[in-house]
């Protein structure tokens, strides 16, 4: 049951009801799943990527040694920020957005951001390379968490205050290019206004002229219809636009029920683009098969499950916000890149959270869910001077 | 939160489908990307005869093939194969360095000592595929029976064709695992053996087969004839023992170019052909009316030159008639008067009872490619005048083997046998897997009508028109045959079909031997001097390679030297050969001789057979 005078009152229409648990065992629960999926992770990294590493940079190990970097850091991150009181991320929330905003400005100097893919995404740090808009949709839902929980959203200029910054992050990730990282800031967007109570008649006038942007972006690149239209028969453009859909294809359905054991992937072998990163899934069923692919997407559905139930646990609605921000990233782009990986939307390179290789990717998540840890202590630890419920 | 459920239900449902549903259907599409192969042609079986000596056999040769991506020193690889193989280093290290191909062929018809070479060189990338090169050991030689394969080396034509799914075998491969770009993965090698094809063991004797060759080339150059065709069949089992044909082509040197004239050159006549067998043909009805006892042997006939059927005068090939004779002279004669009053004896319902019996309304059955079967005039059609014809070999068109099967049949015994050529299928460790059985179709006739038949037929070769197929101390039964050919409906003046069948020997026959020349040219057309001479020859070689000893004296009866017949009057010339007791063949009309056969001076016995030529002037 949602009660909509808790102090973390998130909008009951969006989070189903949670049975009271622990706070304590609930961030036991938060920790466990994010180390075994990031470790996972690095097992399924190491398999899907050495062939194609030990080919390009002479080392096996390349994605693992990264990832494995990526994981000590975020492992800190996380456990850092599960000791900073939500309240002190508020207060550096501006701070957060400006650094966010630098940081995605940045890759547009020269030299700066690496260009790869023929898009900019990254910044080479020199031991390693940083990918902006990881960090950055985190700041928008900080910030949008913030304003909503101070202002409300029932004025016009409250919600252009909420969208207008992250309308400007869209359009910079935008010109990255990077379409899938936008879209997924988007859905956020739409979901921190719902979170924060919008009336759906406001929403509904908001999303038209933003549902009309789709098309105008897809003309603006033409590829991306070629990509579109592919998803629907990959076969018809086996060489091209539904080359990487039909290797996907292939590496699930060799997989079967089972898998083809660990470290048993024939895909691999540079027959799937993006192996270890953008298409771990694939090379995931087809190593362990439906049951293998099955019990990752549980293991994230619980993941997303104790998120909300922070939310909702949360003693104010900043921190609730928050943390219904923060899960709803993880669940989108869970659930955008399984429905790339197999087809069932159009493919876009995003990164599956926790397991595929991308150390910003790994980092932020991992820090997020540091945060999540954080709002659930302090629930814990002063909730019962809160008796709202 | 509804719709990220909904996406996760969407996922798991797609994942059942990709991964359990159309798992199968979808690995079978990926197994081409997984793998590259390179080809291993099966060794196709060779060809023998009876006696197991090669005449079709198969030389393995190998293909070389370079894998630029899984060839680590391209230098190394490029030196050795130009070494080993003494080709351009520059041409193949270009193609060793060829980029954007998994495979490239280096060299074909690459020798298994090169290959070897080339391998103990140790380099990697390399490839070898084998291919199967045929070859025929006498090339010109048994070729329509024989046949030949396609580029790919698929039986296409004749046995080759026949036995197509006996000789080729099952190709194999090798499938090597690699990556995107074609390098190959550790140990993961599967090899898919080839199976090498089967031997095909012939009835065909090479001997026998060479005798027969030369008797069908000489008679082509003597007479410039359009074919001359030779066939030995075991008169008892119907296995086939030789089979010529020429014109010939070389099998190992086939023109390709224009496929309608090799499939012409390719036209093996005795089984896919027919043609009008003239007199021959009078052995069946000969067979016949004696099995339905509507005549013996001493039952008498008489020959004005003509018979009159249906108000119709059919006229005896002897225009002046052979007089008043026996059944056993007339078939000596050949007399078409005996036969049109068989025919009439027998009637149209019976005689066409005993040609399906015969065989000679269906094929023979042969294993062999296009076989062709006789045309005949439907029963309810057949008219008495027709089946007069028919009687003595007119009005029908049968291939030879129709007729050898027949003949075959109304001589050994009278059991119809089907024809064959394959004597058995063994696999390369000479293990008999298939093995034909000669089997009787049917009995035609009695055995002691069979005898009759021989008997009658003996006396044709040792006293009548069959003379010249005759061997001095041999018993030799047999008809010779002169057909005019039709052309558009009417007779095509000067065009004949010459044969002979015999057989031997006539108390036991186990040789028959079928000879038959198309169009002869000059004014020598008869069976009896063209066709029965190349009997006689082959009969005499398979008599002396088989060591069958002679059961008479072999001393012919030397008639002295020809007299010079020319200029007398044709009655005159006849009185004389006629005091001689000699046989002859009488050609054109009139009152004068003005050519004869053989020329003034030869030395004559009493096995020749003579022509005179007749004419007004």
């Amino acid at each position: 049951m949602v009660r909509a005078d808790t102090a973390g009152a998130v909008s009951g229409a969006l989070l189903p009801s949670f049975r009271p648990i622990e706070d304590k065992r609930r961030n036991f629960a938060l920790i466990a799943l994010t180390m075994i999926l990031s470790l996972f992770g690095l097992v399924m990294i190491y398999s899907a990527g050495s062939y194609g590493a030990e080919k390009s940079v002479g080392d096996p190990f390349y994605y693992v040694k990264k990832q494995a970097l990526a994981l000590f850091v975020g492992t800190a991150s996380m456990l850092f920020l599960s000791r900073v009181d939500p309240f002190r991320i508020k207060k550096l929330r501006y701070v957060i957005l400006v650094i966010s905003f630098v940081l995605l400005g940045i890759i547009f100097i020269p030299g700066v951001g690496v260009v790869s893919y023929g898009a900019r995404r990254w910044i080479d740090l020199g031991f390693m390379t940083m990918q902006p808009s990881e960090i950055a949709k985190f700041g928008y839902v900080i910030y949008a968490a913030s304003y909503i929980s101070d202002h409300g959203l029932s004025r016009f200029k409250d919600i252009v205050s909420v969208l207008l910054p992250g309308a400007l992050m869209s359009v910079l990730i935008m010109l990255e290019p990077n379409m899938s990282i936008t879209m997924c800031l988007l859905s956020v967007m739409v979901f921190m206004l719902l979170a924060g109570g919008i009336s759906i008649k406001k929403l509904i006038l908001l999303l038209i002229p933003a549902l009309l942007l789709i098309p105008a972006l897809i003309m603006i690149e033409p590829y991306r219809l070629k990509r579109l239209m592919a998803f629907l028969d990959p076969w018809a453009s086996p060489k091209a636009e539904g080359y990487q859909l039909i290797q996907s294809y292939y590496a699930l359905c060799r997989g079967g029920l089972f898998g083809v054991g660990l470290f048993n992937s024939r895909q691999k072998y540079l027959f799937l683009p993006f192996a270890e990163s953008d298409f771990i899934f694939s090379i995931i069923g087809e190593e362990l098969g439906l049951t293998g692919a099955v019990v990752t997407i549980m293991l994230f559905i619980a993941l997303i499950y104790f998120g909300f139930s922070t939310a909702s646990k949360a003693r104010t609605r900043f921190e609730a916000l928050l943390a219904a921000g923060i899960t709803s990233l993880i669940a989108i782009q869970t659930a955008v890149n399984l429905a790339v990986v197999t087809g069932c939307i159009p493919p876009t390179g995003l990164p599956l959270p926790f397991i595929s290789a991308g150390g910003s990717s790994l980092v932020s998540f991992m820090s997020a869910v540091g945060v999540l840890l954080s709002i659930n202590r302090q629930s814990s630890t002063r909730d019962n001077r809160n008796h709202k419920m | 939160m509804m719709l990220i459920t909904f996406i996760f239900l969407i996922v798991g449902v797609k994942l059942v489908y990709l991964q359990i549903i159309e798992g199968r259907s979808l690995q079978a599409k990926a197994l081409d990307q997984w793998t590259r192969d390179v080809p291993l042609t099966a060794m196709r079986g060779d060809i023998c005869d009876c006696n197991g000596a090669l005449l079709a056999g198969s030389n393995t040769t190998y293909t070389l093939y370079v894998r630029p991506n899984a060839t680590t020193d391209k230098t190394l690889t490029a030196t050795a194969i130009a070494d080993v193989l003494g080709m351009e280093y520059e041409d193949i290290y270009e193609k060793v360095t060829k980029k954007g191909v998994s495979e490239v062929t280096i060299a074909k018809k690459v020798s298994k000592a090169s290959m070897t070479a080339l391998i103990e060189r140790g380099v990697d990338g390399i490839y070898f595929g084998r291919d199967i090169e045929r070859y025929y050991k006498y090339g010109n030689y048994l070729s329509q029976l024989l046949g030949f394969v396609n580029a790919d080396g698929d039986g296409q034509a004749g046995l080759e064709g026949y036995y197509d799914e006996y000789l080729k075998g099952q190709d194999g491969k090798e499938l090597t695992e690699t990556d995107l770009i074609g390098r190959e993965l550790s140990g993961d090698l599967s090899y898919l053996p080839a199976t090498d094809g089967l031997d095909l063991y012939l009835t065909i004797d090479s001997t026998i087969q060479f005798v027969a060759e030369n008797a069908v080339n000489s008679a082509l150059s003597e007479y410039s004839a359009k074919s001359a065709n030779c066939v030995v069949m075991n008169a008892k089992s119907g296995a086939i023992l030789a089979i010529a044909q020429a014109p010939s082509f070389d099998l190992n040197h086939i023109d390709r170019s224009d496929v309608s004239a090799l499939f012409a050159k390719m036209k093996l006549n005795a089984i896919t052909s027919v043609y009008e067998p003239g007199s021959t043909f009078k052995i069946m009805t000969t067979a016949i009316a004696l099995s339905l006892g509507v005549v013996s042997e001493k039952d008498r006939f008489y020959c004005a030159g003509g018979r009159v059927v249906d108000g119709k005068r059919i006229r005896c090939w002897r225009s002046i008639g052979h007089g008043s004779q026996s059944f056993a002279e007339g078939v000596q004669n050949s007399c078409n008067c005996v036969f049109m009053e068989l025919a009439e004896r027998i009637g149209v319902e019976r005689m066409y009872d005993y040609f399906a019996a015969f065989g000679l309304t269906e094929k023979t059955g042969i294993d062999y490619m296009g076989e062709t079967s006789s045309i005949l005039l439907k029963k309810e059609k057949v008219k008495t005048v027709d089946a007069a014809r028919i009687g003595f070999g007119q009005a029908i068109a049968i291939t030879p083997l129709q007729l050898i099967t027949a003949t075959a049949a109304a001589v050994n015994g009278g059991n119809l046998v089907t024809p064959y050529l394959m004597q058995e299928i063994k696999d390369k460790d000479g293990r008999t897997v298939i093995r034909n059985y000669p089997a009787a179709k049917r009995r035609v006739i009695s055995e002691k009508t069979s005898a009759t038949v021989r008997s009658l037929l003996k006396n044709v070769v040792s006293l009548g028109s069959g003379k010249l197929a005759g061997v001095a101390g041999y018993s030799i039964g047999g008809k010779t045959g002169t057909a005019q050919k039709y052309e558009g409906g009417t007779i095509a003046a000067g065009k004949y079909v010459s044969s002979f069948i015999g057989f031997s020997t006539v108390e036991d026959p186990e040789y028959i031997v079928y000879f038959m020349v198309d169009e002869p040219q000059g004014y020598r057309y008869y069976g009896s001097l063209v066709a029965a001479p190349y009997v006689g020859k082959v009969f005499s070689e398979i008599f002396e390679y088989k060591a069958i000893a002679p059961t008479a004296s072999t001393v012919e009866h030397s008639y002295g030297e020809m007299p010079d017949l020319v200029g007398l009057t044709a009655g005159n010339a006849l009185k004389t050969l006629n005091a001689m007791g000699a046989t002859y063949e009488l050609s054109g009309s009139g009152g004068y001789v003005v050519a004869q056969y053989p020329e003034r001076g030869e030395v004559i016995n009493e096995r020749s057979v003579f022509l005179i030529t007749l004419s007004e002037e």
